[in-house]
């Protein structure tokens, strides 16, 4: 695959990351699934293991992009755009 | 230190990042313009658009620039060419002028010409425009003064940057907890989120580009070491260290001698760095015996390396033979420094990773514009009953409250001021790339004079306004003064130009959408059962 295919998978894969980490988080499961809605000890820990294993797998794909130096460079700002992605998408649409 | 740390280092971010805000929002807003240097230089000559440009061998590109030089400047001691890159597609030559010479399309010192790489015809008729360059001299020489005072304040903004980035880190007690947290149209505790979110979220470039920033200037900064092994002599240094030209300081020898042809040893140039492309090309004292070939790899997205060192490959002149290969395994001190450097200007990113590059720099400007307008709404809230009862806040807030306006609120119309100005200025209008900067500083002068005078709620509406819609209008700019517009360079895939208008025309728009709030906020108070005294300074609080 090419290099901006693997950068987009990073990017998807970090953002899938940050999306289950966020909801593995008391005030952002309340915020997407309401007040009430129970955040069980197993489901935590299922998301923030999903969410790191995602992390895993797009710091896989920017070192598959752009090489074993480049690609720490790219997971980085890949990390920061998705970051700032799940923040706006928890702001604008909390009820997913 | 009668409060604990964290205090104390809650002080130390505060005034490290207050005093320095304004000038860091100008450095960070032109730094991140510079990554796409050579794009806005592109799309600020127009007549460069339609440009066809096939893959030239580039033994035949440097052929032609050495028989354009031939012609041009047979009798000059040095030339210069440089290569085309993905970016930036043309061969550009340039020569010292002889002693005694001044021609008219020149700077100084040097001359140069724009050459198309496959027929070696001059690209002549582009209007003369400093573009990206501007805002990357901006960046660390900013403008009006002499360069090395202006170093020298930006490397000391920059060290408090880097300190205000640290103590905000041992302030910050919530980092993980608050990681994705935004509270939004919550006054203080929302500017408070914008201001942590782009810090924190951003954080791995702010402390890389802040570092290395301090680096790229550091034989200015800290001139102790080399001082002390060259006893002063810093022109030795930098040749020993950089000597990517050749001998810059070779005497000809007067007996003139012929140039072998230049592309065999583009040929072997790259051969030797394993096919990677060329960069710059020097000829040191052209059809002199003692000529010499100095050519060094190419810094850019097709060379695997990061660093900013460039290998280079010295020829005989006369003879056309390699007389000495340099840099190609440099000390771990210099490949650290390379390296570091290299980060800070991203030269060796692919087009993916500028893109994020770029949105870490707009973070950054963020992170700073919500710094400064933080710190305005806290120190309001001190006044909030005697601004109640009609009075007026202190002096500090209302100084912070101006420069706000003017900073934030002013760039972003001095940067549209300056791109409209390429397209409305005559063509052949004498000293061109000067004018253009002129409207950018009379813009911004215009715009900050005003907010000084007129920090208010309405004042931020009108200069977001104006900023946004200069900017937003762009692409209906640039279709009307060139006939390369959106719909002609997004079917013919040209991303360079297309990507400029939508980039722009995408911050023109969220610029927008800041004034709308601004405005809706201000409706609100006005609308309010208590009645909101609508006194001047105190316009910041709750822009979202």
């Amino acid at each position: 695959m090419s290099a901006v295919v693997w950068a987009v998978v990073s990017l998807v894969a970090a953002f899938g990351g940050f999306v289950a980490l966020s909801l593995a988080m008391d005030r952002h499961h309340e915020q997407v699934f309401g007040r009430g809605a129970g955040l069980p000890r197993r489901r935590r820990w299922a998301l923030r293991l999903t969410g790191t294993g995602a992390l895993g797998v797009s710091l896989a794909a920017s070192l598959a992009a752009q090489g074993p130096t480049q690609g720490w460079v790219l997971w980085c700002g890949v990390l920061t755009v998705a970051a700032v992605g799940q923040v706006l998408a928890l702001t604008c649409a909390p009820h997913g | 230190m009668k409060e604990g740390f964290r205090q104390s280092m809650a002080w130390l971010h505060t005034w490290s990042g207050l005093l320095v805000g304004w000038v860091l929002f100008l450095v960070f807003v032109a730094g991140t313009a510079s990554y796409f240097r050579d794009e806005i230089t592109l799309w600020m000559k127009p007549e460069l658009h339609q440009a066809q440009h096939p893959d030239v061998p580039p033994e035949v590109a440097a052929g032609h620039a050495v028989a354009l030089l031939q012609q041009r400047a047979a009798d000059s001691p040095r030339w210069f060419i440089t290569m085309p890159t993905e970016r930036e597609p043309g061969v550009r030559v340039s020569w010292a002028n002889p002693p005694g010479v001044k021609p008219k399309n020149g700077r100084g010192r040097f001359s140069s010409a724009m050459l198309e790489p496959a027929t070696g015809a001059e690209i002549s008729e582009a209007r003369e425009t400093r573009g990206g360059e501007f805002f990357y001299r901006l960046h660390f020489d900013l403008h009006y003064m002499p360069a090395i005072w202006a170093r020298w304040i930006v490397g000391v903004c920059a060290m408090f940057m880097l300190v205000a980035i640290l103590s905000g880190i041992v302030t910050h007690r919530r980092i993980f907890k608050d990681f994705f947290t935004f509270r939004p149209k919550k006054g203080q505790r929302s500017w408070l989120d914008a201001h942590n979110a782009t810090a924190v979220l951003a954080l791995p470039f702010h402390l890389m580009i802040t570092y290395t920033g301090l680096l790229t200037l550091m034989f200015m900064y800290f001139p102790a070491g080399v001082q002390a092994v060259y006893r002063g002599d810093q022109e030795t240094f930098f040749a020993e260290m950089f000597p990517s030209g050749g001998d810059r300081n070779a005497k000809p020898s007067g007996e003139a001698a012929p140039l072998a042809a230049v592309g065999p040893m583009v040929a072997e140039a790259r051969a030797h760095w394993g096919g990677a492309p060329v960069g710059r090309i020097t000829v040191n004292n052209p059809n002199d015996a003692r000529a010499t070939v100095a050519i060094t790899r190419q810094i850019g997205q097709a060379t695997p390396s990061m660093s900013y060192n460039t290998p280079t490959v010295i020829f005989d002149g006369p003879s056309g033979r390699q007389s000495k290969t340099i840099g190609d395994e440099p000390s771990g001190a210099a490949e650290t420094r390379g390296v570091l450097y290299g980060l800070h200007i991203a030269r060796f990113s692919s087009p993916f990773l500028r893109g994020l590059f770029f949105l870490s720099g707009i973070a950054g400007c963020l992170m700073v514009a919500t710094g400064v307008l933080l710190w305005a709404v806290k120190e309001r809230q001190k006044y909030a009953k005697a601004i109640a009862k009609g009075g007026r806040a202190g002096f500090g807030v209302r100084l912070v409250d101006g420069l706000n306006v003017a900073a934030i609120g002013g760039l972003p119309i001095a940067f549209a001021a300056y791109f409209w100005a390429n397209r409305l200025l005559p063509v052949g209008l004498e000293a061109r790339a000067d004018v253009e900067i002129r409207w950018f500083f009379i813009a911004w002068a215009v715009a900050a004079v005003a907010g000084l005078a007129w920090p208010t709620r309405r004042l931020w509406q009108l200069l977001l306004t104006v900023g946004g819609t200069l900017l937003a209008t762009i692409p209906l700019l640039n279709a009307a003064t060139t006939a390369t517009h959106l719909g002609v360079t997004l079917p013919s895939g040209q991303w360079a130009v297309a990507g400029f208008d939508l980039v722009v025309c995408a911050l023109g728009l969220s610029l927008l959408w800041a004034a709308w709030f601004v405005g809706r906020r201000a409706a609100k108070k006005a609308a309010a059962p208590r009645p909101a005294p609508a006194v001047g300074g105190e316009m910041a609080e709750g822009v979202r």
